[in-house]
């Protein structure tokens, strides 16, 4: 049914069925006195589906595809003139994630500054979770959602480039490829925080997009970049797993080198989501002692 | 006359501070010089990752997409914030000449252009070595003139579009995504089905492109000169289809109220 | 609860804004000066304040939401600053207005949102949800978006909101502003039913009838520091005490304000013109003789006179000393 509904464009419709319905009888409920993971799970869930509901809709899959395309055909094409195995299919997985990060970096981005825009910053101060994985939900929604807007720009490279070539390490490949998604969240989970703390504006993303392109080598392994540019990219988590993913297609390196770049992609993981953790306690403190939680 | 043209730079000025929200220090260094250098890194690499023979030819392309980078998200996102902000209604409601204005909006963008295609060009030479040796410095001045024009009045165009509609965002993302697409900036013109070829030898870029080519290979002015004829003639098309759009939204903003409760 | 059984209790609240940015610092606006109190349990309070006056800085300090720059507060017998979850836990909040909803979402999937991140079950949601709607009049209006929604029920939403975790203490920000006459009306009417469910309310309003109606004690604050308190029959008969002199001239007389304002016995006045005539509205304490004023003006420049008990509004305008 989900399926049909996703095949149907009735995104938001999609997890509405997740909240059971009942009738409205006096509910004996009473708020939860500790905290519990299931409690946890509650928040990060309802801020998922709300994140959700505000952002599915086929408007949306209209533009970003409109937008990021011509991108992907574009990469594609020039992937076409090449006589290397498995350039093209690397270039289509990068394609999709290139969708993922340029949409999500910048909605999350903005997600804090929107909300404190809306009212509703305060209101999840409020609650029983840490902001973090509040904020969390709602930019797992916007992954998801834009993952499979995503498909729409691997399926053109692949349909520009005219090649699907086999993958040589498929288990490699799909554990490359979780990590890449972990790492794609948190990467641009940083910039919640970062944007309202240093007060982010509007074009402020415009140059954040290109960069975490180039530096995460979602095309290319970063080994490609100026010498500068690849010491930073050593330092986001996604470059070691594309890095990963890409070879695990093309089989340029055995399996010992592909697991090797695992670890300081999952290292990586831990700091960023450490480094996240702590720029949203002190957003949040900044915004209790300036008062900055509302607009006006 | 002289109060004309006083009058028309005042507009152009004021609206451009008045409704470019990017003109701040770093969002307007971020989209000026930033971004549209790390895009054309992006597809250099990605030619030199697929070993393509000649990868130049992708970062002349962007060379040229930098100015559609800058023109089309800051035009449209001026006509969407005159809506939004209400002024747009103030300027029909005034006996002020519709031409000077609708152009006034384009023109306090129009040095973002040039200066955009140079910073690109030169970041581009410095870090990851664009071959100018050959360059012809005229031929590409007039290269560049001649294409932020079309690109402009093409962005004109769509930010009547994106104030009528009140989305600035859809519309510069057709901008974006048309532009790079069609106009030959990484994919030939004459390799695109037949169909797309005749649409892109009516957009802009297409023909300009070309001559900056030229430019690149040292051609004199002159060798490039039907080019450059052929892309004023497209930014002078749009120029007046835009106009005409732009007078068509006045009108049936008075009549019809098409712009009713758009703004916030 | 607290060392005196209050469920708020207030000690010299005060709260300091800074002005410029992170690198510069400006000058500092005292937005709350000094401000105690106690709110005894099951009670509405009310702060009562024009606006500016800083009743909203205050309810964001107590609920957590800022941090005060000195004294100290506790909720339900926790400290705002030092605990804040347990303070959220036991509070509601309900901030006025348009925004603090998602207005794409309908009523229903908004309070999903809110019980979710407070911890309740999606079943419990549901539940709590539902019951809500109906209980603040929206439970036919649960499948519209909140943006097509009208102040008013925003408003009841925004109750429903705060009453999702069936708080012990519920906050009220200027609960009725922008409603109209029927919408404020039966507000009220709903906020005083959650006092007879045994709930603490602590209710800002710049209305006076609206804190007549419905609180049981109140603070007037203006500036950021207390200029009255008590019951709302004891602050009427605080402000009722003054009589106002009306008088009309038979021709405009200058400097007569500030001369008037000059009499010991005179607390404010306004002057206007109605028609040809030049009016003077004298405000003075009710055991004072309205003769004196005739008599300043001198008897002669005296078109009509008359004498009256002040309104409410009159009186708390005096007593803040501004008049509209």
């Amino acid at each position: 049914m989900r399926l049909v509904l996703l095949i149907l464009g009735r995104w938001g419709a999609v997890f509405d069925g997740w909240i059971p319905r009942s009738p409205s009888e006096e509910s004996r409920f009473r708020a939860p006195a500790g905290r519990s993971v299931a409690g946890h799970l509650y928040a990060l869930r309802g801020a998922f589906l709300q994140q959700w509901r505000v952002t599915a809709s086929r408007y949306q899959v209209l533009m970003v595809a409109i937008s990021q395309v011509p991108t992907a055909a574009a990469a594609a094409w020039i992937a076409r003139a090449s006589a290397e195995q498995g350039i093209s299919l690397s270039i289509a997985v990068g394609a999709a994630f290139v969708v993922i990060w340029n949409v999500t970096v910048f909605r999350t981005g903005f997600s804090l500054l929107d909300e404190r825009w809306a009212g509703t910053l305060e209101l999840n101060l409020l609650s029983r979770s840490p902001l973090t994985l509040v904020m969390l939900g709602k930019s797992l929604a916007f992954v998801v959602f834009f993952a499979l807007v995503g498909l729409l720009s691997f399926a053109a490279a692949l349909l520009v480039a005219r090649e699907i070539a086999g993958i040589e390490h498929a288990t490699a490949f799909a554990l490359s490829l979780t990590l890449v998604v972990l790492a794609v969240v948190a990467l641009q989970f940083l910039f919640a925080p970062l944007s309202f703390l240093v007060g982010a504006q509007g074009g402020f993303f415009n140059a954040i997009m290109p960069l975490g392109v180039v530096l995460s080598g979602f095309f290319y392994p970063v080994s490609l970049l100026p010498n500068w540019f690849e010491w930073l990219a050593r330092l986001l988590p996604t470059s070691w797993a594309m890095e990963a993913l890409v070879w695990s297609i093309n089989g340029k390196e055995d399996l010992g080198r592909v697991a090797l770049n695992w670890a300081p992609a999952v290292g990586l993981l831990i700091c960023f989501a450490l480094l996240e953790f702590g720029l949203f306690v002190r957003a949040e403190r900044r915004a209790r002692l300036s008062g900055g939680l509302t607009e006006g | 006359m002289v109060a004309r043209v006083q009058n028309f730079y005042l507009q152009a000025y004021l609206s451009y501070r008045g409704l470019f929200h990017w003109l701040t220090p770093f969002p307007y260094f971020s989209n000026v010089v930033l971004a549209p250098f790390l895009t054309l890194l992006n597809f250099i690499l990605i030619g030199r990752f697929a070993s393509v023979g000649d990868v130049d030819r992708f970062g002349i392309g962007m060379v040229v997409y930098a100015i559609v980078w800058i023109y089309v998200g800051g035009v449209t996102q001026s006509f969407s914030n005159d809506r939004s902000g209400g002024t747009l209604h103030l300027l029909f409601a005034s006996p002020a000449s519709r031409a000077s204005a609708y152009f006034a909006r384009g023109a306090g963008h129009f040095y973002n252009g040039p200066l955009t295609a140079v910073s690109t060009t030169l970041l581009a030479v410095l870090v990851i070595d664009l071959n100018a040796g050959d360059l012809n410095y005229l031929t590409y001045a007039v290269a560049i003139v001649a294409v932020s024009l079309g690109i402009l009045t093409f962005s004109l165009l769509l930010g009547n579009f994106a104030a009528l509609y009140h989305d600035w965002f859809l519309f510069s993302s057709i901008g974006y995504g048309g532009l790079l697409g069609l106009t030959g900036v990484i994919i030939p013109v004459d390799r695109l089905p037949r169909a797309l070829e005749v649409i892109a030898n009516g957009l802009p870029i297409t023909h300009g492109l070309s001559a900056l080519r030229g430019a690149f290979a040292g051609e004199p002015l002159a060798s490039v000169a039907s080019d450059l004829l052929l892309e004023l003639a497209v930014a002078g098309a749009y120029a007046l289809v835009g106009l005409a759009v732009f007078t068509f939204i006045d009108r049936a903003a008075r009549q019809r109220g098409i712009l009713a409760g758009g703004e916030e | 609860m607290t060392r005196n059984d209050s469920m708020i209790e207030c000690r010299n609240l005060r709260r300091v804004f800074q002005r410029g940015g992170p690198l510069r610092r400006g000058s500092e606006i005292v937005a709350v000066g000094d401000i105690s109190f106690d709110v005894r349990p099951g009670t509405i309070f009310g702060l009562l304040g024009p606006n500016g006056a800083g009743k909203t800085t205050t309810v964001r300090m107590l609920s957590t939401l800022l941090l005060p720059t000195e004294g100290s507060a506790r909720v339900a017998g926790f400290d705002v600053a030092s605990q804040p979850r347990e303070v959220r836990r036991r509070t509601g909040l309900a901030l006025g207005g348009d925004r603090g909803l998602f207005g794409r979402l309908t009523g229903e999937q908004n309070l999903q949102y809110f019980a979710a991140i407070n911890h309740l079950s999606p079943r419990e949601a549901n539940h709590r949800a539902g019951e809500l709607l109906d209980l603040v009049g929206l439970g036919e209006r649960r499948r519209s978006k909140v943006f097509e929604y009208s102040r008013g029920m925003k408003q009841r939403l925004h109750l429903a909101r705060a009453l999702l975790t069936k708080p012990d203490v519920l906050f009220l920000d200027e609960p009725t502003a922008g409603l109209d006459p029927l919408g404020a009306f039966e507000f009220r009417q709903l906020v005083s039913e959650l006092k007879e469910r045994g709930r603490t309310i602590l209710l800002t309003t710049h209305f006076m009838l609206e804190a007549d109606e419905l609180c049981d004690e109140l603070i007037v604050i203006d500036r950021g520091v207390v200029v009255a308190r008590g019951s709302p029959a004891a602050i009427k008969r605080q402000f009722g005490s003054a009589t106002v002199v009306e008088v009309s001239l038979r021709e405009p007389r200058e400097g007569l304000q500030a001369s008037l304002m000059a009499l010991p016995q005179v607390q404010h006045v306004e002057t206007g013109v109605e028609g040809m005539l030049q009016t003077v509205r004298v405000h003075i304490p009710s055991d004072q003789d309205a003769g004196s004023i005739v008599a300043h003006i001198g008897p002669e420049h005296v078109d009509h006179m008359t004498t009256r008990t002040s309104s409410l509004e009159e009186a708390y305008l005096t007593l803040i000393g501004r008049d509209q």
